[in-house]
């Protein structure tokens, strides 16, 4: 990396401000390849300057590569001359050479987010944290009675305001869909020169924000519409012709944020429509089996059926559609088709706008750790030795109101095959029904998202799905209903 | 002694730089203003008229740092600080061009921070003999 090891720190600083400069860049280039008149000295001296200043940065930071290859860019342009089609082709491969160098330097990207994404986790995390210490301590005030309601309000106003930061912490993690709509339109364009069709791109509504960790799946699933659009949807220039359409397709992609929680994002070509005998033909050439003919939906997500594949090249690219409809649907989005055979096709896909977080707690057993819902855990206590009940092979402790029934995890998950005699016992309780979870010890508190669990992996009782905590390391969300249900066996046959 | 030093650039990486710099070399209580381009930094000066020093970056948009060089001249108080041109490899004719407005030296992106640090000290102790040989 750099060569002045003062400017290390400096790195986020860089990818970020360089991948705005890239942004305008590739912009520009796309508006000069599409419209003459954007072709002029004073765009071109302004492109000329954005390359220049990364090449200086790229050198200042030590990132020779980058410094040479925009050095390359910036030598093509031309002062007071306009673009030719070559240049214009040459100066976006190099925004896409610069882009995957920085890419592989950092792990900032192409988003409006200043703030690195982990320090907005981070700070999540610690509210949480402080929630679960606060909800500890009204327990305390509430035991106190009567006269603790002085200290029970003041613990309610900071709940109040510990919520409300929460909520907009999360919030940071809002970034507007422009970038997106920039990679569509760079999408459409590469693709229409391949295929040699024209095509005007429009887009509205690129403020409306959207979280960032859901920015990728969007991307995933618009790509690959806009691009089915393009090879599929606009027809030849002398078919549309007679069919009295204007020469040149439009594509054009508007956001809104339909509901408080929801954002919808809509790709609208004027082409041919979506055939949905062309979809069966293909499907019986793969022998896929089709549940519904009638129902396009299911037709166009079907695994395995691409059109495209049999075409061209483009559709190798990424994940499938099945599988990035899937992807919309397990965060809680979807997408829905309006087609209109001869007339062209709309699609919506609708996502949530912020991600729904379940806050967890981390228990470990047998070295394993696992997730369990918050919401579920109504205490957490040390076991002794003493206090363990070993009555036919399932435990027991004493409490209160009687004993409670034991169900240990690494048992449960076969990691062991006796009843830990000493540990930590978490207690589940749901709708009136109680339960303690025996572990060797429990961990931090955090927010995350819980994915359901890939139907190949077959239903596994007592599992909600796969949580992704910091490092990337992926963990097994419990399912507290399941595991309150579950028999406590003697044994378990695993 | 730098009291004052006004960092005209477009790039907000390169003033988190010279912030860098400037706390690792230069002593205490050293001020940057900022200024993002040529006429920006026009305006500035008139709210800070105690700058002893002026980083300037030539390529800008609205107004490039050759333009600002050849409209402070008419003014002696703002043609009297020092001006360090900051240029980048390859620009050698930019950088004549500056010289010959009336900037007082030059640095080439990329450059070492201590180089630059040099050069500000060295600049700094000519204009005080200036002074001195004034006065």
């Amino acid at each position: 990396m750099g060569n002045n090891p003062l400017f290390g720190e400096l790195l986020d600083e860089f990818v970020i401000e360089s991948s705005r400069r890239l942004e305008t860049i590739e912009q520009a280039l796309l508006e000069i390849g599409e419209r003459p008149s954007a072709n002029t000295a004073e765009s071109v001296a302004d492109l000329r300057r954005e390359l220049h200043t990364l090449k200086g940065n790229a050198g200042m930071m030590g990132f020779r590569g980058i410094q040479s290859r925009a050095h390359e860019l910036e030598e093509c342009v031309v002062d007071g001359q306009p673009l030719t089609a070559e240049q214009t082709s040459f100066l976006l491969r190099g925004v896409d050479d610069i882009r995957a160098s920085m890419h592989g330097a950092t792990t900032a990207d192409r988003s409006g987010l200043t703030v690195p994404v982990a320090a907005v986790d981070a700070i999540v995390e610690l509210l949480a944290d402080s929630m679960i210490l606060g909800s500890r301590l009204a327990r305390q005030i509430e035991m106190l009675g009567d006269d603790a309601e002085p200290m029970a309000l003041a613990w309610e106003a900071l709940e109040k305001t510990l919520t409300a930061i929460h909520r907009r912490t999360l919030a940071l993690r809002l970034v507007p869909l422009n970038p997106l709509f920039a990679s569509l339109h760079r999408i459409v364009h590469d693709e229409s020169l391949s295929e040699g069709k024209e095509i005007h791109f429009i887009a509205t509504g690129g403020e409306t924000p959207l979280d960032k960790s859901l920015h990728h799946v969007a991307a995933e699933a618009l790509g690959h519409i806009v691009r089915n659009a393009v090879i599929h949807g606009i027809e030849p220039a002398e078919i549309r012709l007679a069919r009295g359409k204007p020469a040149a397709g439009s594509i054009r992609v508007s956001a809104v944020s339909s509901g408080a929680e929801e954002i919808c994002v809509t790709i609208e070509d004027d082409g041919a429509g979506i055939d949905r005998h062309l979809l069966l033909a293909a499907a019986e050439r793969k022998g896929l089996a089709v549940s519904d003919p009638n129902d396009l939906d299911s037709l166009l997500y079907l695994p395995g059926l691409s059109t495209l594949e049999e075409t061209t090249l483009s559709a190798g690219r990424g994940i499938g559609l099945s599988a990035s409809v899937t992807a919309v649907r397990r965060l809680g989005g979807r997408i829905e088709i309006d087609n209109r055979l001869g007339e062209g096709a709309a699609f919506r896909l609708f996502l949530p706008m912020q991600l729904s977080m379940v806050r967890v707690m981390l228990v470990e057993a047998d070295g394993e750790q696992y997730a369990v819902p918050l919401s579920a855990v109504a205490t957490v206590a040390r076991m002794a030795k003493t206090e363990l009940h070993v009555i036919n092979g399932s435990g027991a402790i004493g409490r209160r109101r009687g004993l409670l029934p034991l169900l240990d995890l690494g048992m449960t998950f076969g990691t062991s095959a006796a009843i830990r005699p000493q540990g930590t016992v978490i207690t589940l309780a749901v709708g009136g029904k109680r339960r303690g979870l025996l572990v060797d010890r429990p961990g931090a508190v955090l927010d995350c998202v819980v994915k359901p669990l890939d139907p190949i992996c077959g239903s596994t009782t007592g599992i909600l799905g796969t949580t992704i905590v910091s490092e990337g390391r992926v963990l097994l969300a419990l399912d507290p209903i399941a595991l309150l249900e579950r028999p406590l066996s003697v044994r378990t046959a695993a | 002694m730098l009291r004052k030093m006004l960092v005209v650039d477009d790039s907000l990486l390169l003033h988190k730089m010279y912030d860098l710099v400037l706390r690792r070399y230069a002593t205490q209580g050293t001020a940057i203003v900022h200024a993002y381009d040529g006429a920006e930094a026009l305006k500035l000066l008139g709210l800070h008229a105690d700058v002893d020093l002026i980083l300037l970056d030539v390529n800008m948009p609205t107004m490039d740092g050759l333009e600002f060089l050849r409209l402070r001249r008419p003014d002696p108080v703002l043609a009297s600080i020092a001006v360090i041109v900051v240029s980048t490899e390859g620009k050698d004719h930019d950088t004549q061009l500056a010289m010959s407005e009336g900037a007082s030296d030059y640095i080439t992106k990329p450059f070492d921070p201590a180089r630059l640090h040099h050069k500000i000290e060295a600049i700094l102790r000519k204009g005080v003999g200036e002074l001195r040989a004034h006065g």
